[in-house]
């Protein structure tokens, strides 16, 4: 389909059922969604799950050539799980992660391994430091892409310029087009001042 | 005391049947003693084993007491898998159907009088969010919701577990949610990986093992297999459905429920 401007999907009231009847530990509820008034039944407004068109324009020839042009339009995010799942739609990844300078993962979303990411998280970040070494000269390292057995996992640099960086991890089957990249690093740190 | 399961969707056509038939397959091939119950008034377990509408005995008679419920259960060729399907229901008395199965409270009957011979029950429901339904979920300890790959499937999920939560609160405070499976999954198509991955990144209580959608069933359904029946090599499809079944017994396990497998085993010796 050419327009893949569906609407998001209002699932709010499936998140707080499922908060309810889940163990706690299960729980995923986003703290940080934005809430309208309490109400005692279904109701709420639709919530910006950023679900938005990222592919626009196709035609034959591109589908041929097998490029897209995704739509980078900048927009604005009020949190790391909302960026993590725009760039998991854009990329078609199976899991996102965000991971600080110190290596502490601070969000995360979608199918997570059973033994979860703070380690890779970690080593990703220990990784990115020295693999910057490599060649000083190039400037910052933007991103990263490992192709292991079993994986893909992408990594995405987005520095402070207070000595600072976050990482946004990716663990996604497919690998991701330069264009994309570019995409998702331009809308991280369009969004860093109201992240960090 | 059986781990009862009530596989429940608000929407039609999202693989209830077909999750409840084969679940019920694999843990019975599990070595699972494993009932499933047919309260569909459409009788679809019947149907998707190919059997004639009118051809099994089972609920119908058993409210009416025309039949015994051991007459009424059909035992097998798979010795640890039984079935009490929906009985031969004229279509025109489902309405009839529909109330005595909520006010005789005949399915907390048939579980308590079968509750000891089975480690699952496995109740196939009709979809929507009628009575019959309600009602098994007030019979249950579990509910398994599939959901299909689809929008409308995605946007009416609270409804369901919006039920199911009003009856945890004011029925049956023992019922618990095992949680979602997604099915007839097709990541190469745009659509359906769109919805799978904002059921992933979105809602928790997704459990790993999904059904993509194959072939595989249309011939299950045109032989009145399940999957696992069919001839030839072993489907991947089969294979899917033992994962369920052990990914649903880890989650029973961490729920405090029974599975009959010990938390603890001795030490042994490899050599």
């Amino acid at each position: 389909m050419n327009d893949l401007n569906v609407n998001s999907y209002d699932l709010y009231d499936a998140q707080q059922l499922l908060s309810a009847l889940l163990p706690k530990q299960k729980s995923v509820l986003q703290e940080k969604q934005p809430q309208s008034a309490v109400r005692k039944y279904l109701d709420l407004s639709a919530v910006d799950t950023t679900s938005q068109p990222l592919i626009k324009n196709i035609d034959k020839e591109n589908i041929e050539n097998k490029t897209v042009e995704y739509d980078a339009g900048l927009r604005t995010f009020d949190s790391w799980e909302s960026i993590i799942v725009w760039c998991m739609s854009l990329s078609r990844a199976e899991a996102g992660f965000v991971v600080d300078s110190q290596g502490f993962v601070i969000a995360s979303r979608g199918r997570l391994p059973n033994q979860g990411v703070e380690g890779t998280g970690a080593e990703l970040v220990c990784s990115i430091e020295q693999l910057e070494r490599i060649d000083p000269e190039a400037g910052k390292l933007l991103s990263v892409e490992m192709d292991f057995d079993k994986k893909r996992l992408l990594g995405f640099v987005a520095s402070t310029g207070e000595g600072n960086c976050y990482v946004v991890g990716l663990i996604s089957p497919e690998s991701v087009s330069l264009s994309g990249k570019q995409a998702i690093i331009q809308q991280i740190i369009h969004n860093l001042p109201n992240l960090d | 005391m059986a781990n009862i399961i009530s596989v429940v969707s608000s929407k039609g056509g999202t693989g209830k049947t077909t999750v409840a038939l084969n679940l019920a397959v694999a843990l019975a091939e599990n070595g699972e003693n494993t009932l499933l119950v047919d309260v569909d008034p459409l009788g679809a377990v019947g149907l998707s084993l190919a059997q004639n509408d009118a051809e099994w005995t089972g609920l119908a008679e058993y409210i009416i007491k025309a039949v015994s419920l051991e007459d009424a259960v059909i035992k097998t060729k798979l010795s640890t898998l039984s079935i009490l399907p929906r009985g031969r229901l004229d279509p025109l008395d489902i309405g009839k159907y529909e109330q005595l199965l909520q006010s005789s409270a005949v399915l907390r009957e048939v579980i308590k009088s079968v509750g000891d011979s089975f480690r699952y029950i496995i109740i196939d429901t009709p979809s929507g969010l009628g009575t019959i339904t309600r009602a098994a979920l007030s019979a249950s300890t579990f509910a398994l919701l599939p959901l299909q790959a689809e929008s409308l499937s995605l946007r009416s999920i609270s409804q369901t577990l919006r039920v199911i939560s009003h009856i945890k609160e004011s029925e049956n405070p023992d019922l618990q949610l095992l949680g979602i499976v997604a099915t007839m999954v097709l990541l190469h198509q745009d659509s359906s990986f769109h919805i799978m991955n904002t059921v992933w990144s979105s809602l928790s209580g997704v459990l790993e093992t999904y059904i993509p959608r194959t072939d595989v069933y249309a011939l299950a359904s045109e032989k009145g297999l399940p999957v696992a029946f069919l001839g030839g090599k072993y489907p991947p499809e089969a294979l899917r459905f033992e994962l369920l079944a052990t990914e649903i017994k880890n989650i029973i396990q961490e729920l405090g429920g029974t599975t009959g497998d010990p938390d603890e085993r001795p030490q042994r010796e490899l050599i």
